[in-house]
């Protein structure tokens, strides 16, 4: 019998909505059951906090970070970088859950010494809070459930994860989030939303969704099971990029009413031929209302 | 001095307490979680504030939200803009609401309050996973119709993003009969409509349940009459179930948001980030309790005439208020017209407006206030009091906020940090 | 073999251009323009299914033919903004001297007879490898702060327009000076009209 990994779930400068998330992951008893979670900040678990920190005779496989590290804010009277780094090498793997704790987010507007794990946004820390842990980003304001809970799955069954360049695991982060909205067949022929409020058209021209340019696959793997932001009308904001949140928001940025970003790594040349002869095609299927007649 | 760290709540807290004679003589409360939301608003366009503010709080950013797009369209209304929410829009965002609300409370109930009362009696615990399905259940609920919880910015000023089908109501209002099922199931065993009508808690003391059991074991272990605070409360949001209004003798409607004053008491020199708040230089609680008497729901005016704010009563309105929320849900979920407009663009240039508005919600935990000051369309100022500041802000021995009140005299400082989570705490919110 | 095929077109619609231009579009048969190529009017449908599919493929031609042109201007990073629309100003009465049937073919044919094209080319179909270069121009200099941002079409219009009237009259001999000698003021008209007037 394979003995259950140990757990523990800390948080830094957080809004506790990756735990929040978290807990709406519907299989939550049979994961549960299969690890030994020493803490979490939501659930009875069996030890209190000060333990769990200052104990060293306490190890872990797996600790899963929540929120930015901020040398001001406290847990259980440590700063959240010297917690963090209490359990460097204590923890086998340690998973940043969310943006904040990938990359700084939204906490670390207003302080440069505030950041992620292992990056501040774009750039790599200059000195490493973590040095023997391996760290896995699992970026997203918040993470998605379904991708913790899968990755926390892959660790207990030693399965090989595969990381991009930032610490992401590919097989989540290599799609973009525009993958597989319900609206996508509007980008395709560049049929814009009309306005707010409307099932039919694509945001990207007007509303401001980022789901182009922004790596996640909140459209392939449902939120709360059911929706997405893009699906139920809301532009993505780019949740789960390290820029996060540096945008302005509901709106799409134009140069003469081209878009002023395009979705990753297509050439400005390939988007606007590709786009200017899509346009050209009015395709009364695409310009009515779904359930009209 | 014994210092208490306070786990398992929204973020954590911190309770001081000095005793004298073996009773608490003062009690301060502390939250060490400044991250500082209302600088990170300065300078972004008006309507970043409906995707930041949701990140205030994981537990209630969906209140966040509405608090932000109120105070968005109050700013509108003043600058003479025509604000049109059609009849769809208001009530879907008063669904996802309640949702939200319902949510917390069943979180509170099981996570929050049960396991501290089951180790301070050395009783079992409810289980709380059944719960947990309910929680991913109502929560699908606010998805179906705001894409995702938590952290949805789908109202904007002028109506919500979605254009749900009827096919979608449908699994909604599926998902929150599944809902009712447990909380009749599990909570209070008895119909949604018959609990409703309850007068008087004998009745609800002779029925089955997580409530009616937690009930009889405080009153058994002589805890239920504890807790008692000012008994004065507030209500300053305005839905379609509550309305502003104000309880210290008698029940006023007149509420004049001028008379609510922010500020923080330092004490003994520390700094903590918890502004407490007064209406008219007084403590009020608000929440659950505050709404249930302010709408004189029959259960809860008999149990505060009788027990009056000890927790019993405190609890019993939080429960008593998901069963009024469930009702209210599924109510309106059949009254939606679909063919109503979604959202009627309001006719403004987002990039010069100026001026201030006010956007006042009933959270979980009470009412909440976003002010925003734009100044040509970007963010000067904003201003955040959260519910738990009315009811955990720290004042003097002599003048103690409403929590600390309920804590002073009590002998056992475990026993006071269950009334104190009776209050439902949310540190990240008091902070923000 | 493909290749002297696809040469072979080219040949076909540079002589088709000069007879159009001569002796109208209409009026010019296939027959003629076979003829004028050295070969039988069936081989001519071998390259060439339709009079129709010629005035595609030719409007196609001309469109690429400005695109390659723009682009090596766009692709030219010491240029300014400014320096930019002398250039693209420049090509275009250069072409308008040097190779007259092809703007007047994009002029009177293409713009004045749009039926031709309602099938083939709706819309900007046929002419978008141009209009992408214009687009990308545009693009970057609304990017640089040195153009207005404005509704693209607005631009475009004003832009090509204006070069389009200024070969028109000169094809009508209305103009007393050579078309080159009204390039700098062209230019700076245009710049005027187009730049950001924020700019520090
Ligand atoms: S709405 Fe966003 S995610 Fe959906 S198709 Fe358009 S760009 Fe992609």
């Amino acid at each position: 019998m394979m003995t259950k990994p140990k757990v523990i779930w800390l948080q830094g400068a957080s809004c506790n909505g990756n735990s929040h998330a978290f807990f709406n992951y519907p299989y939550l008893k049979t994961l549960l059951q299969a690890f030994d979670f020493l803490y979490h900040p939501l659930l009875p678990s069996p030890l209190p906090l000060a333990s769990i920190v200052n104990d060293y005779s306490i190890t872990c496989d797996i600790l899963i970070f929540e929120g930015s590290v901020d040398a001001k804010f406290n847990r259980a009277g440590l700063s959240s970088d010297t917690l963090l780094q209490r359990f460097d090498g204590r923890a086998k793997t340690i998973i940043a859950a969310g943006t904040c704790a990938s990359f700084g987010g939204i906490f670390s507007e207003n302080d440069q010494n505030t950041s992620g794990i292992l990056y501040r946004h774009e750039q790599p820390l200059n000195k490493p809070l973590i040095s023997q842990s391996d760290v896995i980003n699992l970026p997203g304001c918040p993470v998605h459930p379904h991708n913790l809970a899968t990755i926390l799955l892959a660790l207990k069954a030693n399965q090989p994860i595969p990381l991009d360049t930032m610490h992401r695991p590919k097989e989540i982060y290599a799609h973009t989030v525009h993958q597989g909205c319900s609206r996508s067949e509007y980008f395709e022929w560049k049929v814009d939303a009309k306005s707010f409020g409307h099932k039919e058209g694509c945001l990207f021209y007007e509303q401001g969704c980022r789901a182009p340019m922004t790596h996640g696959n909140c459209n392939l793997v449902l939120w709360n099971e059911v929706n997405s932001k893009p699906r139920a009308g809301i532009p993505c904001f780019g949740c789960t990029d390290p820029k996060f949140p540096n945008f302005s928001f509901f709106h799409t940025p134009k140069n003469m009413s081209i878009p002023a970003e395009i979705p990753l790594d297509v050439s400005k040349r390939a988007y606007l031929t590709i786009s200017g002869i899509a346009k050209t095609f009015s395709i009364p299927r695409l310009k009515k209302r779904l359930l009209d007649d | 001095m014994i210092k208490r760290l306070i786990e398992q709540i929204e973020g954590e807290a911190i309770l001081t307490f000095e005793t004298k004679e073996e009773r608490i003589t003062d009690v301060t409360i502390d939250f060490p979680h400044f991250r500082g939301i209302e600088s990170i608003l300065q300078g972004r366009p008006a309507r970043d504030a409906l995707v930041i503010s949701p990140r205030v709080c994981g537990i209630c950013s969906h209140s966040h939200l509405m608090a932000s797009v109120r105070a968005l369209e109050d700013l509108l209304h003043h600058h003479g803009v025509h604000i049109a929410l059609s009849d769809k829009a208001k009530t879907i965002r008063e669904i996802t609401l309640y949702c939200e609300l319902i949510q917390n409370h069943l979180k509170w109930f099981y996570l929050t309050l049960a396991p501290k009362l089951a180790k301070l009696t050395q009783t079992e615990p409810p289980a709380y996973l059944a719960m947990h399905r309910a929680v991913t259940q109502i929560t699908g609920v606010i998805a179906t119709f705001a894409g995702q919880w938590p952290h949805t910015s789908y109202a904007i000023p002028g109506g919500i993003a979605s254009d749900p089908t009827p096919l979608e109501v449908m699994q909604a209002d599926t998902l929150l009969c599944s809902v009712i099922d447990f909380f009749e199931e599990r909570m209070i065993q008895e119909s949604l409509e018959s609990i409703l009508a309850l007068t008087h808690d004998e009745k609800l003391f002779t029925l089955g349940g997580d409530l009616p059991d937690m009930l009889r074991l405080l009153e058994r272990e002589g805890l239920d009459k504890l807790g008692q605070s000012y008994g004065r409360f507030i209500v300053l949001g305005s839905h379609s179930l509550f309305s502003p209004a104000k309880l210290s003798t008698e029940i006023s409607h007149s509420v004049d948001f001028n008379h609510v004053t922010e500020k923080t008491t330092p004490r003994y020199g520390q700094e903590t980030f918890a502004k407490n708040v007064r209406f008219n230089g007084e403590f009020y609680e608000t929440g659950p309790l505050a709404r249930a008497l302010v709408r004189q729901e029959p259960l809860i005016h008999q149990m505060f005439q009788s027990n009056r704010d000890t927790i019993s009563t405190r609890i019993t309105a939080r429960v008593y208020e998901i069963a009024l929320l469930l009702h209210a849900c599924r109510q309106r979920i059949a009254s939606l017209d679909l063919n109503e407009p979604s959202y009627i663009e309001p006719e403004c240039s987002w990039q010069t407006l100026s001026g201030q508005g006010v956007g006042i919600v009933e959270a979980p935990r009470g009412s909440l206030i976003h002010t925003i000051t734009l100044e040509h369309g970007t963010i000067q100022a904003s201003q955040i009091i959260t519910p738990t500041q009315w009811n955990l802000g720290n004042a003097t021995p002599q003048e103690p906020g409403v929590a600390q009140k309920a804590m002073l005299g009590l002998s056992d400082t475990e026993v006071a940090e269950f009334v104190f989570r009776t209050f439902d705490i949310c540190s990240i919110c008091t902070t923000h | 073999m493909r290749r002297s095929k696809e040469s072979k077109k080219i040949d076909i619609i540079k002589t088709a251009l000069r007879l159009f231009s001569k002796r109208g579009f209409y009026t010019t048969t296939i027959p003629e323009i076979a003829k004028a190529m050295s070969m039988s009017a069936g081989n001519f449908y071998n390259y060439f299914s339709s009079k129709e599919k010629l005035a595609e493929e030719i409007i196609r031609y001309i469109s690429e033919y400005l695109a390659t042109k723009i682009r090596t201007i766009n692709e030219s990073p010491h240029l300014s903004t400014k320096e930019k629309i002398r250039e693209i100003v420049h090509i275009y009465f250069q072409i308008a001297i040097e190779e007259p049937e092809m703007l007047d073919f994009f002029l009177r044919i293409y713009l004045s007879n749009r039926e031709i094209y309602k099938e083939r080319c709706q819309g900007i179909t046929c002419i978008m490898a141009f209009v992408t270069e214009l687009m990308i121009f545009f693009d970057d200099g609304v990017q640089k702060g040195d153009l207005r941002n404005q509704n693209f079409f607005s631009a475009f219009g004003l832009f090509m327009g204006y070069l389009g009237g200024m070969v028109f009259l000169n094809g009508e001999a209305i103009l007393p000076e050579p078309l080159e000698s009204y390039e700098e003021s062209i230019t700076e008209n245009i710049y005027r009209a187009l730049k950001n007037d924020d700019q520090a």
